[in-house]
């Protein structure tokens, strides 16, 4: 993140060439310039297309991802946050073509049954692999780590493949990150609120 | 570290024939340039005047090699303090890794002297005679040359002898039976040297392994850690290591070596020095280790968690840390279910509110603009520029009260996305007093973030 947090440009005072500008402001965004510019697009695209009963959960993951894709790939928690998202992705994306191949398969012939069992197939398949990826690797290295050590395990993103050691760093990482995250939420809620 | 070859050195401060490891070049450039006698003597009379030595680093620096071949003519006393001042010169050749002029004399010494050229010190019978017993009391373990009563030849005989050893192997052994006899004016510390080698793991409380461990780590020569790995691998795994871990140090010295720091060594692997009474296999150790690992990180997540500085334990430690981290997350969550409904609340109509005074006037026009009312549009265009870079960042690291400037580095970015959003083709001043209110507000908020974050 050292490269993140160099100290920004000075103001170029002749704007007539943004690529310039853009690439003197690209050398050096801080880590939490990273985070606003990520949640505030999100933010903006869930309100421009998400109905509203939706937009929680929705600005929450966009949240966590922002705060991944601040931090960086070189996080494990960061690689995990993000590989969750994508997986989630992919599971929608999938769970929508199954549905669709479904009504296109009962429209065409009468065999719901099987369409729809294989469409259950196809969704739980998914899911249970990245599941069951993680709960394989639940039991790692617990030397000498405490019994509570399992409940830090599933509040961290990535946490169960973890040694105990590289578990505490990230964490540090995480609460950081989550610190900042937070602030910057409570900021908007009140610079959105304050009429 | 600068154990390797000397082009590493800044060229700058040292002419291009110091940086030759040929001595002989060095001698003969040395020689043409007739400042050998002044310099000698200057460096013979005031050892320890580093600084005038520094102030003409090159003339100096490079007699300061050239010495050596005459080691075998001059007395005793001098090559010491030869030494010293050589160590004293290059102190600021290897900055990083020097702490002390003394401790700063062994890599300048790795750097400089290849370990054949060692043979000639060994030449001198004088010199001969201290390594022998060095190499004599040092069969296996860590050399303590600085009890030999020779504070300033101390690294310096570490070196020798560490370069003895390597040359000849494990082997290097002359009788320890007339090493000790010859030892009487040295008891003292030969006890301390003897009861320290016969015993490695015990010997913690004491100055001189507290130096030769310092003197070894600020050497970092990768020699005489291969020396030592094989010494260890001789007898014990725990002997031969030498702590790195600062907190090890910090624990063990006793203040004789505070000026020298040790350098963080560029190996792969950490090295671990068992403490008294603990067990020295390689289980435990690599089991210290980790538990040190373990504790530096508790601590770290300590300062992060508010509240945990009066708490001592691990167990509770980790419940505070784990009811912070859900608290975290419970606040987010709390506040994404704010955000998704108080978000469309950013009507331009309440921006005279929001924007500061002096923009007020300005701002009227925005209300009556053809703004869509789809709020959240309008802080889109400074902010969504998908191919280039962070405008956001640059408009936040730019920090400008006066909009004026701000004018057209809105106008610039308005004009390379217009595509994206039509309505703002013709709104680009009032889309610049967006961007401008936009950016002063944000940056308040990301201002506490990043007083915060890292």
């Amino acid at each position: 993140m050292d490269r993140k947090r160099t100290t920004p440009p000075p103001p170029n005072p002749n704007p007539s060439s943004p690529a310039l500008l853009v690439t003197r402001a690209a050398a050096s965004p801080s880590k939490a310039h990273m985070l606003a510019f990520h949640f505030l697009r999100a933010l903006s695209r869930i309100h421009r297309v998400t109905p509203v009963r939706r937009r929680t959960r929705t600005i929450r993951r966009a949240a966590y991802s922002s705060m991944a894709r601040a931090a960086g790939p070189r996080r494990a928690w960061s690689r995990a946050l993000l590989g969750q998202a994508r997986s989630r992705r992919a599971r929608t994306l999938a769970r929508r073509a199954v549905l669709v191949r479904r009504r296109v398969l009962t429209a065409a012939a009468p065999s719901s049954p099987a369409a729809r069992g294989g469409g259950r197939f196809i969704a739980a398949g998914g899911e249970t692999s990245a599941a069951a990826a993680s709960r394989a690797a639940l039991p790692p290295r617990q030397a000498g780590e405490p019994p509570r050590a399992d409940a830090l395990r599933r509040l961290v993103p990535g946490g169960d493949a973890m040694e105990y050691c590289s578990l505490l760093e990230e964490t540090a990482d995480y609460l950081r990150s989550l610190r900042a995250q937070v602030q910057l939420m409570q900021g908007l809620v009140d610079l959105f609120s304050c009429q | 570290m600068n154990c390797g070859p000397p082009d590493q050195l800044p060229p700058a401060t040292a002419p291009s024939c110091f940086l030759n490891l040929n001595w002989d070049q060095s001698m003969d450039a040395a020689a043409a340039g007739g400042h050998l006698d002044p310099a000698l003597s200057s460096m013979v009379s005031s050892p320890a005047s580093n600084s005038t030595a520094a102030a003409a680093p090159d003339g100096l620096a490079l007699h300061g090699i050239s010495p050596r071949p005459h080691y075998g003519g001059t007395p005793l006393s001098s090559p010491p303090k030869l030494n010293l001042s050589m160590m004293g010169q290059f102190h600021h050749y290897p900055p990083p890794q020097v702490g002390g002029a003394g401790a700063g004399g062994l890599p300048i010494l790795e750097n400089l002297m290849p370990v054949g050229h060692l043979d000639q010190f060994l030449a001198d019978p004088a010199f001969a005679e201290r390594a022998a017993r060095l190499s004599g009391f040092d069969a296996r373990g860590a050399a303590a040359p600085a009890q030999f009563g020779f504070p300033d030849a101390g690294p310096v005989g570490a070196s020798k002898e560490m370069e003895l050893r390597n040359a000849r192997g494990e082997s290097s052994v002359s009788d320890p039976a007339s090493a000790s006899a010859e030892m009487p004016p040295l008891k003292g510390a030969s006890d301390g040297n003897a009861r320290k080698r016969k015993a490695p793991g015990k010997g913690k409380g004491k100055d001189s392994p507290m130096s030769t461990s310092a003197a070894k780590e600020d050497s970092g020569g990768k020699r005489c850690k291969s020396m030592e790995e094989s010494n260890a691998a001789e007898e014990n795994s725990g002997k031969g290591k030498t702590a790195q871990s600062n907190s090890e140090n910090g624990g063990k010295k006793q203040g004789k070596d505070s000026a020298s720091k040790p350098p963080e060594p560029q190996k792969d692997y950490i090295h671990v020095r068992a403490r008294r009474g603990e067990a020295t296999d390689s289980h435990s150790l690599a089991e210290r280790v980790r538990r040190e690992k373990i504790s530096q990180r508790m601590k770290l997540l300590q300062d992060l968690v508010p509240g945990c500085n009066k708490v001592v334990g691990k167990a509770v430690m980790l419940d505070e840390i784990i009811n912070y981290v859900q608290s975290l997350q419970r606040q987010v969550e709390f506040l994404s279910m704010k955000l998704a409904t108080v978000n469309p609340q950013l009507d331009f109509n309440n921006l005279p509110n929001l924007l500061p005074k002096d923009m007020h006037q300005p701002c009227s026009p925005l209300q009556s603009s053809h703004f869509p009312l789809e709020t959240s549009g309008a802080p889109l265009p400074y902010i969504s520029q998908p191919q280039q870079g962070n405008p956001l960042g640059c408009g936040l690291t730019n920090g400008m009260d006066n909009q004026g400037s701000m004018h057209p580095l809105d106008l610039a970015f308005c004009r390379t996305m217009g595509s994206h959003h039509p309505f703002l083709n013709g709104a680009s001043d009032a889309v610049s007093q967006v961007g401008a209110f936009w950016q002063d507000d944000l940056q308040s908020i990301v201002q506490m973030d990043m007083g915060q974050s890292q």
